[in-house]
């Protein structure tokens, strides 16, 4: 990778450049018939689709929405959108045909931000089209068109070469329900991440993805899909669903495939040390292993490297990194041969001072995984609450400038002045910096992180005021994370203390219908007896650490 | 009629989530009342197939994420009859 390297700076540039060099690379998709595309059918699909999207009187500037289970057809949707100078957003299928109803009303929010000309769906999933458009009510301003009956003739394709400075695509904040937020990245900040990414991954041509990430997340789309694209590499790719359903398939693929490169949160790297079994097999190819998307479990490194080690997997693949969907996604990592490393630090003082001190027996500690320095173009710095840099080794809200910043959040103009502040964006997160390298502890607002998804605790507190017998205003939501066990615990007000028995039962099953999120606690006590601040308003912090203490009854 | 595998799936759930034991009844829920988040069903799905011997398919795993264990107990018992 000589400095002055052309890099693309449109995705569909990307794609072309894919599809002109390594010739015999492209991507696997293992669910479907394990054949390989190699990027130059990619790029030809996609045109074809672009040319459907075109016939069916789609212009540049407008959204697709796209909803297809097929992940050929995700990727083949994605390009060709982009290639027609459209916008697409993909989004989630519905997991079963049973609870297509809670599907639709959740999905239908991030369909009425997007504002689509059109959804495209493909045959498996085709019922949810007209469903989604009715519950967003977008009937008459869009239409719902079938993944395998666009016209596709990629000769009528008129081409158009987009300004690198407009709209590439638009990706949805996972988990949140209420007020999904849409990141807009242009064709620049795109590719200055991906560029970012396969730089610092030290990507090579021999280097085979393997993703099972869903193309919905950053993670699948910028890093594993786009990453490939940008070297023209080998991509692998299962849905989330096969990974999770058989851990000991994906294991085998990864040693068929020779798969080198891999992403993905805790519980991803968990489930294949719970279920994986791999013994016997050589992962020995093996050589990046990034992990982020929620704090790092410090203990689960070690003793997936342990148990991995034994079939060639290096401690070294391990690659502890931070970033989030409003740069594209990566922000920082550990360089790519390095091996990861973590602090032990006093939990009290970082907490109650945000200042880092080395732990000492006598009080409880926290182990911190450092995520590494920033990658080319990108910044990091740690501000306090006026906005003035904090000094090394003080906690902090992380900040981010550089090439890959969004531009904003889709048609919200209010939460993109609060995000990005003078070329700055906010993220919300606490960390510290030490010897140039950065360390997440927490974060600021009250999001909650359960297995790399996102949730407001205000998304869960409404859900749980529909239920009858709890009383309004009343409902504190919080994530806890102590042990091996992490999850949302919800308190909640009785309306009625007489009247207390279905309370529990209500939540949960509310909770997990509206937001797919099972609760871990749930805890009664009367509205007086809630904490908050001297202004009454809800102290969700306070219940967390009384609740972490055994103090919250 | 499944006793022997309604025990045996409770024993399951108890593993994969012990912090939740006193919820893991017959009548429970797996998703809304036991608490089991989707990666746990799987994992649940996929322990059952190996206690059992049995193949539960892709189709039924999405239908069975908010099944009550009674629900799922009688999914194994068809599977192990047929």
């Amino acid at each position: 990778m000589s400095p002055e390297e052309q890099f693309p700076e449109t995705v569909q540039g990307l794609l072309r450049r894919a599809a002109e060099t390594h010739a015999g690379r492209g991507i696997v998709f293992v669910d479907e018939d394990e054949r390989k595309y190699t990027w130059a059918e990619i790029e030809s699909l996609a045109r074809g689709l672009a040319s459907g999207l075109q016939a069916r009187g789609g212009v540049p500037g407008e959204r697709v929405a796209v909803v297809c289970q097929g992940l050929r057809a995700q990727v083949t949707a994605f390009f060709g959108t982009i290639i027609a100078g459209l916008h697409p957003t993909i989004l989630p299928t519905p997991i079963s045909r049973r609870r297509l109803e809670g599907f639709v009303r959740h999905t239908s929010q991030i369909v009425s931000v997007a504002q689509p000309r059109f959804i495209l769906v493909d045959e498996p999933v085709k019922e949810v089209g007209e469903p989604l458009l009715e519950e967003a009510g977008m009937r008459g301003r869009c239409e719902v068109e079938r993944f395998e009956e666009l016209p596709a003739d990629a000769d009528l394709l008129e081409p158009y070469e987009p300004d690198p400075d407009t709209i590439a695509v638009i990706q949805f904040t996972s988990g949140s329900t209420s007020a999904p937020r849409g990141v807009v990245l242009t064709h620049r900040s795109v590719t200055a991440n991906v560029r970012a990414i396969v730089e610092h991954l030290e990507v090579v041509a021999d280097d085979v993805g393997g993703g099972w990430l869903p193309l919905y997340h950053d993670m699948g789309l910028i890093g594993n899909l786009l990453g490939a694209t940008a070297r023209s590499i080998g991509l692998v790719l299962t849905t989330p669903f096969n990974f999770l359903r058989r851990p000991r398939r994906w294991v085998e693929i990864m040693e068929r495939q020779r798969i080198t490169i891999t992403a993905g949160p805790n519980v991803s790297y968990r489930h294949l040390l719970e279920r994986g079994e791999p013994e016997g097999k050589d992962l020995s190819a093996w050589r990046v292993a990034i992990i982020g998307a929620e704090p790092i479990d410090p203990e689960l490194l070690d003793e997936f490297s342990d148990f991995f080690g034994r079939v060639g997997f290096p401690k070294s693949a391990f690659m502890p990194a931070y970033g989030l969907a409003e740069v594209g996604l990566i922000v920082t990592g550990i360089p790519a041969t390095g091996v990861y490393d973590s602090i032990e630090v006093d939990r009290g003082i970082l907490e109650e001072e945000g200042k880092v001190v080395p732990a000492t027996e006598s009080r409880t500690s926290v182990r911190i995984v450092g995520v590494g320095g920033c990658v080319r173009e990108t910044a990091v710095r740690i501000v306090d609450e006026l906005g003035d840099e904090r000094p090394e080794g003080r906690v902090g809200e992380i900040t981010i400038s550089g090439a890959s910043l969004m531009q904003g959040y889709f048609n919200n103009e209010e939460a993109s002045a609060e995000a990005l502040r003078d070329g700055w964006l906010f993220t919300g997160d606490l960390g510290y910096m030490h010897d140039g390298e950065l360390y997440v502890t927490g974060r600021k607002k009250e999001l909650i992180i359960f297995q790399g998804r996102n949730y407001y605790p205000q998304d869960i507190e409404r859900a749980i005021q529909s239920i009858e017998i709890v009383r309004p205003g009343s409902i504190v939501a919080f994530g806890t994370r102590r042990d091996k066990s992490e999850g949302v615990v919800i308190v909640a007000a009785p309306k009625d203390a007489r009247n207390t028995s279905g309370i529990e039962a209500g939540v949960r099953e509310v909770v997990a219908d509206r937001l797919n999120l099972p609760v871990l606690d749930v805890i009664l006590m009367e509205s007086g007896r809630i904490p908050r601040t001297t202004s009454g308003k809800l102290c969700r912090g306070r219940c967390r650490d009384l609740y972490e203490e055994g103090n919250l009854t | 009629m499944t006793k022997r595998v309604i025990d045996t799936l409770c024993e399951l759930i108890v593993e994969i989530k012990p912090e939740r034991h006193e919820a893991v009844r017959p009548e429970a829920k797996l998703q809304s009342e036991i608490g089991l988040a989707s990666v746990e069903i799987i994992d649940l799905v996929i322990a059952v197939e190996d206690a059992f011997g049995i193949e539960i398919p892709d189709d039924d795993t999405g239908d069975l994420m908010d099944a009550t264990v009674v629900e799922l107990a009688e999914h194994v018992q068809r599977l192990l009859d047929a």
